[in-house]
């Protein structure tokens, strides 16, 4: 289940951040940070999706959850910077 | 259960000592890129370990104690505490990668529960791996059966541990300092304070008294919306003002620094007293203090004592207030976005600083960024345009302002903070009568901040409406400690139209502000009336407007800002007096 949490996870920061496609899916499965934030991520944004359908919105939970998917998806990024400085590309 | 959380430790091989300095050595460190909810969270684990209730740690506590939730919190439908758990383990992991890498002692948070693990170098055991040992199965992380009662702690003498802790806030201190620069997509945020009022109970005549007082005290402090007001015991209501409905347990809310408010209340037949302490929540320390009185001479003991308590409330938490005061202080030491830059703006406009009202506005302008729907940020920013003089230089700036103005109001329409700001904004727009509908509805709101009157009046005042603007800055001078430069510039601009120009002068002298063009001007046309050139010109040499890429002359200026054109004609005649002509100046 945590599994496919991470997997569902990862599948929608590459929706998200489609320049980082191939570095997600090279990192996924290796990266230990990478892998808490894509479980963290699919938590996170299912969440919001569920705050967003409700009725009446609640709208400072909508903003908490918008904020926590945004800095996830910062996170994401820096790590990828990190590793790109790290493991200079073979192309 | 003892035995198997000090079995933990020995397990670990760590001593408190070691594993309380790597928790200091991480949170310090500003490679450690966690957000400041992470810190307190791994701080909150640490501590329960060591205090022996690690098999208490629940995400129902975590999301109590640490993330502000309130009682009726539900993690099955709330992932607030898995979803930071998860990431304060990746920020865990990155850190001890990269920049940590030469620790000797790691902290660990495997998965599957919120107990610490402290792995000495070498030692250390990826998450995964302890993932295997104590996955719960379901997806939701909740803490496998761990020991609760009391580790041991080691004795430590007192002197390390005030050293320790000073080392820890020097080091905290310039961490945060760093971190609103450098950690741009990690913000430190803050919330407006949280004031406990905790009155003594007593009994007999005394007791009642002393309920009474306290009951009126959350009343009036509830009224000012820069603070929040928690009333000592469940039930009473603070919702008609802050918005938030105090439940049992009281909740702390996240980025809320918390006060307590001691108060002792004492009466006899000559008079009533109030003895006051503001003492910080968490560190017990005692912050301000004194003593309030007011003498008995109507017989009217209830309505002394309600104007006596009212005194205070204004004194703690108005304009410039003990609690404002202590957070501006709090906020200049430790920088943060949300509530901080409201404090920051505050400062800024009550001394007119162009320079802390540009940087209040960026900090601003960031904080809506990410809290698009906290009031207080909007109505802050809406003031901040009008302050800076962008509102009045530009109609799509002020109808912005009017726009984040209206949207306060919406979220917090019991806030008289929300309907300052609309006023603001409404009277730069030229919709002056609405303007002044909402001044009344904010002075209506919180009849004890004399902030409010001041305001509203020196706008009626300037828009030609004198007697009106006048007698509400005489309502802010009654009582008040010391007078609002709003009231003051009213009371000043009255006796300069009344050719009394003496009188006028003084108090320009007494608001002294090199950047307060508004005052300098009158400064220079009451000197220029009275024949005093020197004085005249050494206020002309002060001048100048804050305003933003306006080439307008000053005379345009006033007319933007809503005075009436009798009213700049009559400063006009005395800077002419002075040598000075109002359209020539820029």
């Amino acid at each position: 289940m945590p599994n496919a949490a991470i997997q569902r996870g990862l599948l929608k920061l590459m929706l998200k951040l489609p320049a980082l496609r191939g570095q997600l899916q090279l990192l996924g499965a290796k990266n230990l940070s990478l892998s808490s934030l894509c479980e963290a991520y699919e938590e996170a944004s299912s969440m919001l999706d569920r705050q967003r359908r409700l009725d009446p919105l609640d709208h400072s939970m909508i903003s908490e959850y918008e904020l926590i998917c945004r800095e996830i998806e910062e996170e994401v990024i820096s790590i990828c910077i990190i590793d790109s400085g790290r493991e200079p590309s073979p192309l | 259960m003892e035995a198997r959380n000090a079995g933990l430790a020995a397990q670990c091989g760590v001593a408190e000592c070691d594993a309380r300095a790597a928790l200091d050595r991480v949170l310090a460190d500003s490679q450690f890129h966690a957000t400041e909810r992470h810190r307190k969270l791994l701080r909150y684990l640490v501590d329960e370990f060591f205090a022996g209730r690690s098999g208490q740690v629940k995400a129902y506590t975590i999301a109590i104690d640490v993330f502000g939730r309130p009682a009726s919190f539900d993690p099955a439908t709330d992932p607030i505490v898995r979803v930071e758990a998860s990431r304060l383990r990746a920020a865990l992991t990155q850190y001890y990668e990269t920049a940590g890498e030469k620790e000797r002692l790691r902290i660990e948070l495997p998965k599957g529960n919120y107990v610490p693990h402290f792995a000495t170098s070498g030692l250390a055991r990826g998450p995964s791996e302890t993932a295997d040992a104590t996955e719960t199965g379901s997806g939701q992380e909740e803490p496998t059966d761990v020991a609760s009662a009391p580790v041991r702690r080691p004795r430590r003498p007192f002197g390390v541990i005030a050293a320790a802790a000073t080392g820890l806030a020097a080091m905290a201190g310039a961490f945060y300092l760093s971190v609103v620069e450098r950690l741009p997509w990690q913000p430190v945020l803050s919330a407006k304070p949280t004031i406990v009022i905790d009155v003594p109970a007593g009994s007999g005549t005394g007791g009642e008294e002393q309920r009474k007082a306290g009951d009126y005290l959350i009343h009036a402090l509830s009224q000012f919306s820069a603070i929040r007001t928690l009333a000592p015991a469940p039930g009473v209501d603070v919702a008609s003002v802050t918005g938030w409905v105090a439940s049992a347990p009281q909740v702390k809310l996240q980025g809320s620094k918390e006060y307590r408010l001691s108060v002792a209340y004492s009466a006899d037949v000559k008079e009533h007293q109030v003895s006051w302490q503001v003492v910080d929540a968490q560190s017990n320390e005692a912050l301000r203090a004194g003593t309030v009185k007011a003498d008995i001479d109507n017989g009217d003991a209830q309505a002394v004592q309600e104007k006596l308590l009212a005194r205070l409330a204004r004194s703690l938490a108005g304009e410039e207030g003990v609690i404002v005061s202590l957070e501006a202080a709090r906020q200049l030491l430790t920088p943060s976005i949300g509530y901080g830059c409201v404090l920051l703006a505050d400062v800024a406009a009550s001394r007119i600083d162009p320079e802390g009202l540009a940087s209040a506005h960026a900090c601003l302008e960031q904080s809506v960024t990410y809290q698009a729907a906290d009031p207080d940020v909007l109505a802050s920013l809406a003031m901040v345009l009008v302050a800076t003089g962008e509102a009045s230089a530009s109609p799509t700036v002020a109808a912005r302002a009017v726009k984040l103005a209206d949207k306060a109001v919406a979220l917090a329409p019991q806030s008289s903070q929300s309907y300052i700001a609309q006023m603001q904004a409404r009277f730069v727009t030229g919709d002056t009568e609405a303007a002044f509908l909402s001044g009344r509805r904010a002075a209506a709101l919180n009849p004890l901040d004399d902030a409010i009157p001041a305001r509203l009046g020196l706008l009626l005042f300037v828009s030609g409406q004198y007697s009106e603007g006048v007698s509400l800055a005489r309502v802010a001078e009654v009582g008040c400690e010391y007078l609002h430069r709003d009231a003051a510039l009213t009371l000043a601009l009255e006796d300069y139209r009344n050719g009394k120009y003496r009188e006028a002068l003084k108090r320009a002298r007494q608001l002294a502000n090199p950047a307060d063009t508004a005052v300098n001007l009158l400064r220079i046309a009451a000197a220029g009336q009275l024949g005093l050139t020197r004085e005249a010109t050494s206020a002309l040499d002060g001048l100048h407007w804050n305003k933003v890429g306006s080439t307008r002359s000053i005379e345009r200026e006033l007319a933007a800002r809503g005075y009436a054109p009798e009213l700049i004609a009559l400063l006009n005649e005395g800077l002419g007096k002075a040598g000075v002509r109002l359209a020539g100046l820029y």
